[in-house]
């Protein structure tokens, strides 16, 4: 595992873009913790005096305010700053409960087959069958709107990917020799699944997982700016987003930046995954 | 202008490569020619540069090779000096080829029909439905029956003879000077082969072609060329006649191959066959002086250092002189 | 035959399974349904139980189901709380708007993304090559709501060289013939009007949405197809093309794009898909009157008739849509038809 852990590194540190993201992600990990101590202001106090200030390099800006402030004058930079926070677990969460409930599925359906696999696989085709954003938007109409919910629903919508992408893994792992042997040593179905075949499905897992972060963290945003997501004062991207639309022609900043903040971290996560994905697939590597 | 029809002088080949700043070299002073109606057998393990030869001299190198020669004649043009246009004309028209695997060499999306055709409108002056009809002729002549439905047939519908079959139809339909044949039967089963090697053999005659043969098999060459040069890591080790080189091998190396073919050699009942110890070397880490050395039972001090010349069609500074057995 | 069957068989356990998930919606809400059903406006109880009944709420929960699914069978698929209307009418009012918009998206991503993609593969590793593969994934990673908003700011905000919402200018009158404005506006009687005015007019209106919802799949047909290019540029059939003497061309949109487009084909339904989910949040930037700004809108109003058959009508739509992929598939494909 160390080995395959630093050789991947290796391949990695030769991909430029996989680096970029690589160090963005991990610059915006530290906004995220430090989140306290960076932001200048609480992201949810309010300045009355304050409404819509452009932000302070731009004629008209006031100092204390670098990003500007949204319409009932809290600070851009601190809601930006506190989002980030917001995105992270977001991602984080979602990738962690599809995963889990994905690979789980996944091993089980590809390993028994039969009965059990056409059931998973039928209700993955259903998932899948719908449009992603529909499908979360259909679950959070049925949960109610708010943060946990939108996380439950695109949650949902990503287990499928994992299902099938470790389903074709261990399909192929199952029939290998030491699969086999582990039989011959009476290793129990639950040893076999998930001590001797799950780790040799980690590569395309790997890849799934950082692509579904930013999955996660763009749906998320999605449903937070039809409303169906984070709720104010909430200072989640795609929730300012969606506020700041009504100002997009007085206070252009309010629309533009909690936007760059989004597509910066899903842009690093899928530079990431990219990279990973070259890394770990020697059909790719040949090619290059 | 030489009577030669392909006349090959110091051919070397070198790739570019994104991990070495040296470029690796392929081939090296690679010297031979071919007279017309000719066939030459090629023979040596994989590595060795048989098929990027072969590339070479059809022009279709990746972009990362660079190939230099003092002479690459063909016909009496300079084939190195040939320009994309004057290239496409050559390849397929002049010279042509089959490759190893004919399930994959034919495109699978489209007809039997439409790649032998195109192939020859690409060269001749004829018009289309003459081309057809030159397509099914050329199908009845390499074996195939009822031409007519096999048009009509994708390639995966073919069995893996009937296929090269068709990929022969195809190399010959333009009337080349030239077949380059690389191992066209090494993927197929072993029944299959021989019928092949005797088709290609008779169209050889029939058409006054010339013939180079690869292949890794030195009993397919002494069944079917007059000439064979044996190669190893990117050099020309041994070239001669084929009989007299059969039976009177001088390199080590090609003693080696000989000795692992079965029944080549009297040993005893149950004895194991011979092999040659260890592997060719890989294009980055070839040996000082001979390429064989490695792997030579007759290695010697000076075989380690400089470059060895060919003389009398041997690349070995200890030729054995001995026959077999 | 026998494949299409097949193909055709298996859609039925999805289909149930999407009717058993709207079906299901409704009564999941916590709450009572009938309640839901008429908002927070709340109702007498002799109304109540009249809605009851209407809503066969009353029977057991098997029956209930059926009942669902022969209704939806036959169309109908309730009203909506809002407007009164039946949901069938409020979806066939709408849905060519979306139809349009995705349309003309899709056709001009496909249109710049294949000739794109092919020119990096055959250009690979040049300066070309990286550019447009940078841009591909930043256009991939672009949060579509974002995108939208963007535009408009650049393009109607700042240069005003094009309207903010809707589909045409209100002072046309246009009969609805296909509800397609850019053919609707072709009409002779519409020609006869105002000439050419309201097609410039819907083009104008149609430009920035179609835009912000075809840059994703315009970067990942790119993308796709500079893959799938690359891979067929490595097969053997290629080398033999080139040695049988055929032009860079040729090889190119002969004998190596035709079993390229194949997975791209594959890729434009999945596509689809997310389509439909980008026009949901694109015609809510846009205040475009489709099927998406429709179901956000239901959301809000809590009209959940609408949801529920606009849910089943849109995944029906997308299953069909798959299939008919299939279909071409297989007629692409010649190893399929064996």
């Amino acid at each position: 595992m160390k080995i395959f852990f630093s050789e991947l590194f290796f391949e990695l540190k030769k991909n430029c873009g996989a680096m970029i993201g690589i160090v963005f992600i991990i610059f915006s990990l530290f906004i995220a913790f430090l989140a306290p101590l960076i932001a200048p202001h609480n992201p949810t106090e309010v300045f009355a005096d304050a409404l819509r200030l452009p932000p302070s390099f731009i004629s008209g800006g006031k100092a204390g305010f670098f990003f500007g402030t949204d319409d009932i004058g809290r600070d851009l930079l601190s809601r930006l700053i506190y989002g980030s926070r917001i995105s992270l677990s977001v991602g984080f969460s979602v990738v962690v409960i599809s995963l889990i409930s994905g690979t789980f599925l996944g091993v089980v359906s590809g390993y028994y087959g039969g009965m059990i696999d056409r059931l998973i696989m039928r209700l993955t085709d259903l998932i899948m069958s719908l449009p992603s954003i529909l499908f979360a938007i259909v679950i959070v109409a049925v949960l109610g709107p708010g943060i946990t919910n939108a996380i439950v629903a695109v949650s949902v919508v990503a287990v499928p990917n994992f299902i099938r992408i470790i389903r074709a893994q261990v399909m192929v792992e199952k029939n290998r020799q030491y699969v086999q042997a582990a039989k011959l040593f009476g290793a129990g179905n639950a040893r076999i699944m998930f001590i001797e075949i799950l780790p040799n499905c980690m590569a395309p897992l790997i890849v799934q997982a950082s692509l579904g972060f930013s999955d996660g963290i763009l749906n998320v945003a999605a449903l937070g700016f039809l409303g169906l997501g984070a709720q104010a004062p909430m200072s989640e991207w795609g929730t300012m987003l969606s506020d700041a639309r009504s100002y997009i022609e007085s206070s252009p900043w309010m629309v533009t930046l909690p936007g760059i903040c989004i597509l910066l971290t899903v842009l690093s996560f899928n530079l990431l995954g990219d990279g990973l994905r070259d890394a770990l697939d020697p059909r790719l590597k040949k090619q290059n | 202008m030489s009577e030669n029809l392909l006349d090959i002088k110091d051919l070397n080949i070198f790739f570019k490569s994104d991990k070495n700043p040296e470029p690796i070299h392929a081939v090296r002073d690679l010297s031979f020619s071919l007279k017309q109606g000719e066939m030459l057998g090629v023979v040596g393990e994989s590595g060795s540069g048989k098929s990027i030869t072969n590339l070479a001299l059809m022009g279709i190198l990746g972009d990362g090779a660079i190939v230099k020669a003092r002479e690459c004649s063909f016909n009496g043009r300079e084939l190195l000096s040939l320009k994309e246009r004057e290239w496409q004309k050559v390849r397929g028209g002049e010279i042509a080829m089959i490759f190893q695997d004919p399930m994959t060499a034919l495109n699978p999306f489209l007809t039997v029909e439409f790649q032998i055709v195109e192939t020859i409108l690409a060269h001749l002056n004829i018009s289309k439905s003459e081309a057809k009809n030159k397509a099914i002729e050329l199908l009845l002549q390499v074996g195939i029956t009822s031409p007519k439905d096999r048009l009509k047939s994708y390639p995966f519908e073919l069995s893996g003879g009937m296929a090269q079959r068709v990929m022969i139809a195809m190399a010959i339909s333009t009337g080349p000077k030239l077949l380059i044949a690389d191992e066209p039967t090494t993927a197929l089963d072993v029944t299959i082969q021989k019928q092949i090697l005797t088709l290609i053999k008779s169209l050889q005659e029939k058409n006054n072609m010339s013939v180079i043969l690869v292949t890794h098999d030195l009993g397919v060459v002494s069944e079917f060329s007059e000439r064979v040069q044996v190669m190893y890591a990117g050099e020309l080790v041994e070239t001669g006649n084929t009989s007299d080189l059969i039976k009177n091998p001088h390199h080590p190396y090609t003693f080696g191959l000989l000795s692992s073919r079965p029944g080549a050699v009297e040993r005893l009942a149950k004895t194991p066959l011979a092999s040659i110890a260890g592997i060719v070397p890989a294009f980055h880490q070839r040996p000082v002086g001979c390429q064989f050395n490695p792997r030579c039972v007759h290695v010697q001090e000076d075989c380690k250092k400089g470059s060895i010349p060919i003389e009398r069609g041997v690349r070995c500074l200890h030729p054995m002189m001995e026959a077999l057995s | 035959m026998k494949f299409f069957l097949k193909k055709f068989l298996d859609l039925i356990p999805t289909l149930l399974g999407i009717s058993l998930i709207c079906f299901f919606m409704i009564r999941l809400i916590p709450g009572d349904p009938v309640l839901n059903l008429v908002g927070e406006r709340g109702v007498d109880p002799v109304r109540y139980l009249e809605m009851k009944k209407a809503l066969g709420l009353d029977l057991p929960i098997i029956e209930q189901f059926w009942h669902f699914l022969k209704n939806a069978f036959h169309g109908n698929l309730g009203t909506s709380i809002v407007s009164n209307n039946s949901v069938w009418f409020e979806f066939m009012e709408r849905f060519p708007a979306t139809i349009e918009l995705s349309l003309v998206a899709l056709f001009f991503a496909t249109l710049i993304g294949i000739p794109l993609g092919i020119y990096a593969a055959i250009k690979r590793n040049s300066f070309f090559d990286y550019f447009l593969m940078s841009s591909s994934l930043i256009g991939y990673s672009m949060p579509i709501f974002w995108w939208g908003l963007i535009l408009i700011l650049i393009f109607s905000v700042k240069l005003g060289l094009t309207p903010v919402s809707g589909r045409i200018d209100l002072t046309f009158d246009i009969p609805l013939f296909s509800g397609l404005y850019l053919i609707d506006t072709l009409q002779s009687a519409v020609l006869k009007a105002d000439g050419l005015k309201p097609f410039w007019s819907a083009i104008k209106h149609l430009i920035l949405p179609a835009t912000a919802l075809g840059t994703i799949p315009l970067a990942v047909i790119a993308r796709m197809t500079r893959s799938s290019m690359l891979e067929v540029l490595g097969e053997d059939y290629i080398r033999t093309a080139r040695a049988k003497g055929m032009s860079k061309t040729r090889i190119i949109y002969i004998h190596a794009l035709r079993n390229a487009l194949v997975p791209i084909v594959t890729t434009l339904a999945l596509l689809f898909g997310s389509i439909i989910t980008g026009a949901i949040l694109t015609e809510t930037i846009f205040s475009w009157p489709g099927i998406g700004k429709w179901i956000v809108q239901s959301i809000t109003s809590r009209d959940y008739p609408v949801i529920q058959g606009g849910v089943l009508i849109i995944s029906f739509i997308i299953i069909m849509t798959n299939i008919i992929v299939d279909v071409i598939y297989y007629f692409l494909n010649p190893k399929m038809r064996n």
